[in-house]
């Protein structure tokens, strides 16, 4: 249960499921903004990988100061 | 002066630019840490720009373009997509590990995580991949020196290959990080101008699609002639590469900490999301509008610089598409250079070699492979952005899996890698030559092999000595799983 709530599991999963969502709206034919929207979904994926890569990073340097800091009160 | 004397100086002075970095760096190329990594003490803008000038390629300036304009935009868009995603990927399973690894290349990450036979594989089939992705580049490169200076193509391709092979070969990691990183800014500095050129000429988004649309009313959707098995294959290939490619892992390698091999790619995602993926956004439709029936697409970026901006600008601009050749093939040099002395020569040559006579015969590899490939490019091959994707392909297809699994899974075993590298590459190599699928949908097939043959044959085979368990142990991102 402790892995599938870790940073890289559940960043990976959703990152996935983004990825899934956005093929399926290949078979799309609305316009929005005055192009198909399979360009748009292209867009949100490029935006949602960014926006994941932060959180990623900034999630498991939270986690790494944690230990880090856990170790010092040990000591 | 004339506009050609003014961008030709320009160019001129962004190279001498270079060529001095690469001087400035010569003392500091004399050990093998040096020279390949540079000394892993590199902060994350730094790095994170380095990455995204090494793969932004020739093909990403100028063929990727090419086929968002032949084949529709969303196929640009897919392959921009595909690298934000893949970076952030490859983020989560290989920064962290390959910085706390402390390796020279790929290849000898390979060998010391799977042995020699892995590591003979490795080296041996980077280095043809990467001689063979040389050539492309160096005529994207020439190409862009004919058109705008009127310079002979073949004077474009030597002058090109002098530059990079000299400050690879003097300044080792040190200049190429430092002339990525100037090339990293100048690229973006060339999308984002002519991401605001475009939309401040045509009075925005809206009105720019608009006219797209009636220009071309198919351009925004995907041409029959690109099934939708070759967009997936495609978005697979530079997924898969954008993480495992050699040259990218050579990048990661020379980053401080693991948090800073982090950050890193969210720079590189960050350039890449904004600049390249707007930048296509603009400029695949604003070509549809100025430059209807192109036959040489793959010079639509060129023909927009010219357009909209003046000489001294129009510069820059140039020096920014000569930025993504260079970059690109410098690093890849460096890599070669790499897997020749410290994988080869090192490693089954002359075992005994002191690391200065290691890296005499990286610095000599750098010089004779650049050399043959720029002797080679003056014979153009076809269309850039296909030949690419095709090596992009290859590239995913063979290393992701192994070096993946074997980051994280303690079972993965030397077997195992050699199967999954073979079984990707050779897949990938019969599908493609008998074209049994159709265009990129072949790594598909090849990197499914590629993870199950990584997995079964490491099932099937001994398990690891208790030393390689530990050092996998050792390197993962513990945290990050928990």
């Amino acid at each position: 249960m402790k892995l599938l709530r870790s940073p890289m599991v559940v960043c990976s999963l959703v990152l996935i499921i983004a990825m899934v969502l956005t093929f399926t709206t290949f078979w799309s034919e609305k316009i929005v903004g005055g192009i198909p929207g399979m360009n748009w979904a292209l867009t949100f994926l490029n935006l949602f990988s960014l926006l994941i890569a932060v959180v990623y990073v900034f999630w498991l340097r939270s986690l790494e100061l944690k230990k880090e800091q856990k170790k010092q009160v040990l000591r | 002066m004339g506009v050609r004397t003014v961008e030709l100086l320009m160019l001129i002075a962004y190279n001498l630019a270079l060529l001095g970095i690469g001087y400035h760096y010569r003392k500091k190329s004399d050990t093998q840490g040096q020279f390949w990594v540079a000394e892993r003490s590199i902060g994350a803008f730094v790095n994170g720009t380095g990455i995204f000038a090494a793969v932004a390629s020739a093909a990403s300036y100028m063929g990727f373009i090419a086929m968002g304009y032949v084949y529709g935009m969303p196929i640009s868009l897919v392959i921009i997509a595909a690298a934000s995603a893949g970076y952030a990927f490859a983020m989560f399973g290989f920064a962290a590990p390959l910085q706390r690894m402390g390796r020279f290349s790929l290849a000898d990450v390979f060998g010391v995580r799977y042995g020699p036979a892995a590591r003979l594989i490795a080296a041996t089939l980077t280095i043809i991949f990467f001689f063979m992705y040389l050539i492309p580049q160096l005529k994207g490169g020439a190409l862009i020196l004919q058109m705008v200076l009127g310079i002979p193509y073949t004077f474009g391709v030597i002058f090109i290959g002098a530059v990079f092979v000299l400050y690879v070969a003097i300044g080792g990691m040190y200049a190429v990080t430092w002339t990525e990183f100037i090339q990293g800014l100048v690229k973006t500095f060339c999308m984002g101008g002519l991401i605001i050129a475009i939309l401040v000429a045509t009075n925005g988004p809206g009105n720019l699609f608009r006219s797209a649309m009636e220009a071309a009313p198919n351009f925004a959707t995907v041409s029959p002639k690109m099934p939708m098995i070759s967009v997936v294959g495609l978005f697979l290939s530079i997924f898969l590469f954008m993480g495992a490619s050699p040259h990218v892992v050579q990048r990661q390698l020379t980053a401080r900490t693991p948090h800073i091999g982090r950050l890193s790619f969210v720079i590189a995602i960050c350039m890449y999301a904004f600049f390249v993926f707007f930048g296509y956004m603009c400029i695949i439709p604003a070509g549809k509008i100025f430059f209807p029936n192109l036959k040489d697409a793959d010079n639509l970026i060129l023909y927009m610089i010219d357009h909209y901006f003046d000489p001294i600008v129009a510069g820059v601009m140039l020096a920014g598409i000569m930025a993504a050749v260079q970059a690109t093939v410098a690093t890849m040099l460096l890599v070669i250079g790499a897997n020749v002395a410290n994988d080869l020569y090192k490693n089954f040559i002359n075992k005994d070699a002191t690391e200065k006579q290691t890296v005499r015969v990286g610095k000599l590899a750098c010089v004779l492979v650049g050399g043959l490939a720029t002797i080679i490019a003056l014979d153009p091959p076809g269309l850039i952005g296909v030949l690419v994707s095709l090596l992009t392909g290859i590239v995913g297809s063979t290393f992701f899996f192994p070096l993946w699994l074997g980051l994280w899974w303690r079972r993965t075993t030397g077997a195992g890698s050699i199967a999954g590298m073979l079984g990707g590459f050779i897949i990938y190599t019969i599908l493609h030559l008998t074209k049994l699928m159709p265009l990129f949908a072949a790594t598909i097939p090849a990197a499914i092999a590629s993870l199950l043959l990584t997995v079964i044959v490491s099932l099937l085979t001994e398990p690891p000595s208790a030393e390689i368990t530990r050092l996998v142990e050792e390197i993962r991102d513990n945290v990050a799983i928990g």
